[in-house]
């Protein structure tokens, strides 16, 4: 076999065995709905039927019925800050779930007052395990929970007390130093961590911690049932569609998102027929070359 | 290792570094639950305390509990969970035993000052087991604040340290609440002292005639006050109905009273009627006041009762008739009413009707589907009681029905009709939403104003040959009575155009392989040929010594054709060739790749065997005839490879 033979079939074997690995490997990066580990937000995705949007350009038509989730920890462009607005105004309801991201962007693109103070928002009494995982026990109605529990957590500012869903407790604190100690001179709760705003025809509603939903969160106390509140507030809602992008990514996670482009192109009509086309030359090719000359053969020999 | 391995495994290596390694390098927005590290404040803990006992001093008592049913969600260290159990209780019982203490003192104070002693003496025996339990109380919580310090270390911890202060601030404020009690407990001994010297009893008799009569009807109360035997003239009595005041009558000459009462328009069958005397002016220090014995007056009444009931199913955003029929005792007259009408507790209308009401109830269009109260209540008018009746109206939705034929089978690429009509039993689905997906395929559409629709579904192309997938088919109504629809289906997905590319792979495979076996016989009949006759292992071309084959070329060349004696020549060589080179020549090979493959090998004489196989190839496939000078072309060439094999092999 020749040299250039071997290298092309190494290369096509390590590409293949590369994408499967990819493609199966599962992502470990925060908040990815394929990470099923704690700091994913499969179980969220999964039990939601989330369905995943990889750009809010794709967001288009009817959106009343929808529900968006969007953790914005990458910054948005102004076609996207466009889309999100449609969206809003068209009927949906937008999940802006952020601690130290970039959901003021957002906010201040939509027009509204209300802001994420991107300050620490710790809690040493009401807790759990810790003052970083403040408890929530203040909520504007009776609801099926009583308990929300969040994870490095920030507070709302600016939200008028009628919007207000839930509030911190009263011995909970912004670290405003990040120095997990009370000072007097930090800002003493109670703050709103949860907000609904009514925009256009639809709802915007503001969560002060997106780590809620990660998987190691979503099941504890109330915060499944939270979250599903939270989703419901523009009404009933049909589907819910979660922002993948607009999450810090690893590699893997471009790679893989590259890969499901990639077959989402080759699953087009003329693509298709492409790839047919080279198959079927290809295997011709090969049956041809191995299946023997067929030129007569010197039959007095 | 070779090389490749080597790539391979970098690769490898590369890529699990990377997906393991990606997350450290991220911001940290959480931290995984179970392994977070407990880590409790015990100077929050001190200073929640504190305000709690605040909310307690300020008789807060609503701010009370609920500061203190929050404690369930403290974290808080496991051992001193008592303790802090402890110090709620104490603190719930603090809270309602203060404002209850107030008022009782306040009663007393009341009580004594109108000389009241035998009602006083009851409830000074209640205070004092209320001052007993309270100071229980403080003392329990100060006992569980000592043992919350004793576990965080507070008295190891200097003065002015938070620790320290907060923990200090609490038993502070604790003390604060002994300190009230103690104000009380002195107020009560002086109260108690105050009284202490005798006082002469009085006596009240109370009549009330009629025994019966009408809300707004006059009755008749008379009565007499004495002291030992004595009538007490020119004294105010108090006439009490249901333990209020109700009027105040002077006594007479004789210590008779007399006075005419309204019967209150207070629609209850029995009014308990009192007699109250208490010393005033210049009676006080002197009498000890006195209550009649109660006499009981029966009030008289009409009540109405009503029957209420629904029209026809309550849709959600639809109206539903509202049925009231009003009755009454036989001797009461039918009157107009004034009915309102609430549901769930939402005031609707207010009506007027005499024995029957028809009221169409519009349901709100955002109304919870399930039970509902509709309250229709009617205001007193006179001798007419007031009347409330509930009734449950379950408000419901309808159930979508879809009229469409659902396909078993689809095919893709291609269009999917899609046409039928959605209705319910309030009648059609207008500008229904529905969403149609068979596989990956998705089509969202409205209905029309009757309900139908006609949509043709694009199935573009996609992986995959045949397959089995479920239509699911929701319909999401726009008017909110009627519910929902689901429906799911399996059906079979037939790929076109890929299935038509696999049977075009089968049939160009088909072709191929005939002609591919074609071949075959000639090959194998070519192998079974040039085996020796005395088979010996591997060999593949028959073994000749040279002198053997020279000889046949020889032999063949005397007598024969010129194209016979190449083609004999030609074959010597070929199997000298093989021999040498030991390269056999195979049933696929033609001879210019057998030449190519033994070039390395022979060298220069290469090319006089390529010389060769050309003047052969020429006589094979072409018209020419073979010449005598072919002929000896052949030879010359057969000799010279013979001979330059020959040479190479000495």
């Amino acid at each position: 076999m020749r040299t250039g033979s071997v290298v092309i079939i190494a290369l096509a074997l390590v590409l293949a065995v590369s994408a499967l690995c990819v493609w199966f490997v599962p992502s470990l990066q925060d908040f990815m709905a394929g990470n099923a580990m704690w700091n994913g937000v499969r179980t969220f995705v999964d039990d939601s039927q989330a369905s995943q949007t990889a750009s809010l350009g794709s967001l288009t038509g009817d959106a009343s019925g929808s529900a968006l989730v969007i953790i914005p920890y990458l910054d948005y462009t102004p076609a996207e800050l466009s889309a999100i607005k449609d969206f809003l105004e068209s009927g949906g309801t937008i999940l802006l779930a952020d601690d130290f991201g970039y959901g003021n962007h957002v906010l201040e693109y939509l027009g509204v007052a209300a802001r994420f103070s991107g300050q620490p928002l710790l809690d040493p009494l009401f807790c759990y395990r810790n003052q970083n995982m403040p408890k929530i026990t203040d909520f504007a109605s009776a609801q099926s929970f009583q308990v929300v529990v969040l994870n490095h957590a920030s507070s709302l500012q600016n939200v008028d007390s009628a919007n207000v869903l839930a509030w911190s407790s009263s011995t909970s604190f912004l670290d405003l130093n990040r120095t997990e100690a009370w000072n007097k001179n930090y800002p003493k709760g109670p703050f709103p961590v949860a907000a609904k705003l009514p925009y256009g025809e639809g709802t915007l509603v503001l969560a002060a911690d997106p780590s809620l939903m990660i998987n190691s969160m979503i099941n504890y106390e109330g915060n499944h049932a939270f979250v599903t509140y939270l989703l419901g507030l523009g009404g009933g809602h049909r589907s819910v569609l979660f922002d993948a992008s607009h999450l810090s990514a690893t590699p893997l996670d471009y790679t893989r998102t590259g890969l499901s482009r990639v077959r989402e192109a080759l699953g087009q009509p003329y693509s298709l027929l492409a790839v047919m086309a080279a198959v079927f030359i290809i295997a011709t090719r090969w049956m041809v070359h191995t299946g023997g000359s067929v030129e007569r053969q010197p039959t007095d020999l | 290792m070779t090389s490749f391995r080597r790539i391979l495994l970098t690769f490898f290596a590369a890529l699990l570094a990377a997906s393991l390694a990606a997350p450290a390098f991220a911001a940290n927005p959480h931290e995984d639950p179970d392994k977070a590290q407990p880590a409790y404040s015990a100077v929050t803990l001190f200073r929640y305390y504190s305000d709690t006992i605040d909310s307690i001093l300020a008789g807060d008592a609503a701010t009370v509990t609920v500061r203190l049913d929050k404690m369930v969600y403290a974290n808080l260290p496991p051992s001193i969970g008592k303790a802090t159990d402890d110090f709620v209780d104490a603190s719930m019982g603090c809270v309602s035993a203060l404002p209850a203490i107030d008022r009782d003192v306040a009663d007393l104070r009341v009580l004594l000052r109108q000389s009241r002693l035998e009602e006083a003496t009851p409830l000074v025996n209640k205070l004092t087991d209320e001052l007993s339990q309270a100071y229980s109380y403080v003392h329990n919580m100060e006992d569980s604040t000592n043992i919350t310090g004793a576990y965080f270390g507070v008295f190891n911890e200097p003065p002015t340290s938070d620790i320290r202060l907060a923990y200090e601030g609490t038993l502070q404020k604790i003390n604060q609440i002994r300190s009230r009690l103690d104000v009380i407990r002195d107020l009560l001994a002086r109260l108690l002292a105050s009284t202490s010297h005798a006082l002469t009893p009085t006596d009240l008799t109370l009549s009330v005639q009629p025994g019966s009569a009408f809300v707004g009807d006059t009755v008749e109360v008379s009565g007499t006050l004495s002291a030992s035997g004595q009538p007490l003239a020119g004294r105010d009595v108090n006439i009490l109905f249901n333990s209020g005041v109700r009027g105040t009558v002077t006594t007479g000459a004789g210590g008779t009273f007399s006075a005419s009462l309204t019967v209150p328009y207070w629609y209850n069958p029995r009014i308990r009627v009192e007699a109250l005397y208490y010393p005033k002016d210049t009676d006080d220090g002197v009498y000890l006041a006195s209550l009649s014995p109660p006499v009981t007056l029966n009030v008289l009444y009409y009540q109405a009762s009503f029957s209420v009931s629904f029209l026809g199913t309550a849709y959600r955003g639809r109206s539903v008739t509202l049925q009231t029929a009003i009755a009454y005792s036989p001797d009461a007259e039918m009157v107009q009413r004034d009915l309102e009408i609430y549901l769930d507790n939402v005031f609707l209308a207010e009506v007027s009707a005499t024995d029957a009401l028809t009221w169409k109830i519009d349901i709100p269009a955002d109304a919870r589907v399930g039970r509902h109260t509709v309250t229709v209540t009617a205001s007193a008018i006179g001798r007419y009681a007031p009347a409330l009746t509930d009734a449950v109206l379950d408000i419901t939705t309808a159930g979508l029905t879809l009229g469409m034929k659902l396909p078993r089978v689809i095919f893709v690429p291609g269009e999917l009709d899609l046409t039928g009509a959605v209705a319910s039993a309030v009648g059609p689905a207008q500008n229904a939403h529905v969403k149609v997906a068979a596989g990956s395929y998705t089509h969202e559409f409205r209905t029309a104003q009757d309900g139908s629709f006609q949509q043709r579904m694009k199935l573009r192309f996609q992986f995959g040959l045949i397959g089995s997938a479920y239509m699911d088919i929701a319909v999401y109504p726009s008017e909110p009575w009627n519910r929902p629809l689901t429906i799911s289906q399996s059906i079979l997905v037939v790929n076109t155009i890929v299935c038509g590319a696999f049977v075009l792979l089968m049939l160009a495979a088909g072709v191929l392989l005939p002609i591919k076996l074609k071949l075959q016989p000639a090959r194998s009949r070519r192998r079974r040929l040039a085996q020796p006759a005395a088979a010996s292992p591997p060999a593949v071309a028959p073994q000749y010594t040279d002198m053997t084959a020279l000889g046949a070329a020889e032999t063949a060349g005397t007598g024969s054709e010129p194209r016979a004696r190449v083609f004999s020549w030609y074959a010597l060589v070929l199997r000298l060739v093989q021999r040498f080179a030991k390269v056999v020549f195979k049933p696929q090979h033609t001879l210019r790749e057998f030449v190519a493959k033994t070039r390395k090998t022979l060298g220069p004489l290469a090319d006089y065997l390529m010389e060769f196989t050309r003047l052969v190839e020429r006589l094979l496939y072409s018209r020419a005839p073979a010449t005598d000078a072919d002929a000896q072309a052949g030879e010359q060439l057969g000799r010279r490879v013979q001979d330059g094999l020959g040479k190479v092999n000495q």
